[in-house]
């Protein structure tokens, strides 16, 4: 009983959305995609593998900081948008706050794993 | 003359400098479009220059500004900042107080939109 269990319903026979063709996808030995949580923490990771190399670096740059985003804005890993809040940057102008989220990410900066960055900073949280 | 000395001249010389990818008729980047509509929005008379009429401008530019991202505004030969920081300073209502500041309070009568080729 308990390994009828682990066989999805539908097993290795899933519908064909795209019809009887030479090629038949509905036989192909692949099992339907899990459905459900389980891609939540698929895309979670994929997002996590390009952002949080650029965390550790602001990180290590900002050990101070109460506020530290990096998000990826097109998934392609390499569009940031990062948000720094950390009152080591306060009293600094807007033009120096970014020089040194710039200075920070300056080696993916450089390798071209960054392609476009936005940046939001903060010298304290208000 | 150099590459070099033509941008120092655009950043001193105008009274607010747009280092764009294209040109305001045909803006080639979504950011120097963002600091463009920031600038216009503002009333600033900007005398903009397209970057990419050569990869030595760009090279140049951050050299001499120390910043690595295209766009860059510069009001009366000081860097002002990228996009990002134009667009946040527009809505604060602190971009207008920075122009008026520099530029005198009747700085958008003289609103012109020009566009400077260095080559």
């Amino acid at each position: 009983m308990s390994r009828l269990v682990r066989v999805r319903m539908r097993g290795l026979e899933p519908p064909r959305p795209y019809g009887h063709t030479d090629l038949n996808r509905a036989r192909l030995p692949i099992p339907p995609h899990p459905r459900g949580s389980a891609i939540v923490p698929a895309v979670a990771t994929i997002e996590s593998v390009s952002t949080e190399p650029l965390r550790t670096l602001l990180a290590s740059a900002f050990p101070d900081a109460t506020e530290l985003e990096v998000h990826d804005r097109t998934g392609g890993g390499d569009h940031f948008q990062v948000v720094v809040t950390a009152p080591s940057l306060a009293g600094l102008s807007l033009v120096e706050q970014h020089r040194r989220v710039y200075q920070a990410l300056a080696a993916p900066l450089a390798d071209g794993t960054i392609h476009e960055l936005r940046i939001k900073t903060k010298g304290a949280t208000t | 003359m150099s590459y070099s000395e033509q941008i120092k001249e655009v950043i001193d010389g105008s009274d607010v400098a747009l280092f764009m990818k294209g040109t305001p008729s045909f803006v080639m980047c979504g950011n120097s479009d963002r600091a463009l509509q920031a600038l216009r929005r503002a009333g600033a008379p900007v005398t903009a220059v397209d970057i990419l009429a050569s990869p030595e401008i760009r090279q140049e530019l951050s050299a001499i500004s120390g910043w690595p991202t295209i766009p860059q505004v510069f009001v009366k030969g000081e860097l002002v900042g990228g996009a990002d920081i134009v667009e946040e300073l527009e809505q604060s209502g602190e971009l207008a107080t920075t122009l008026r500041e520099k530029l005198g309070d009747d700085y958008a009568e003289r609103r012109d939109e020009q566009t400077v080729a260095i080559a």
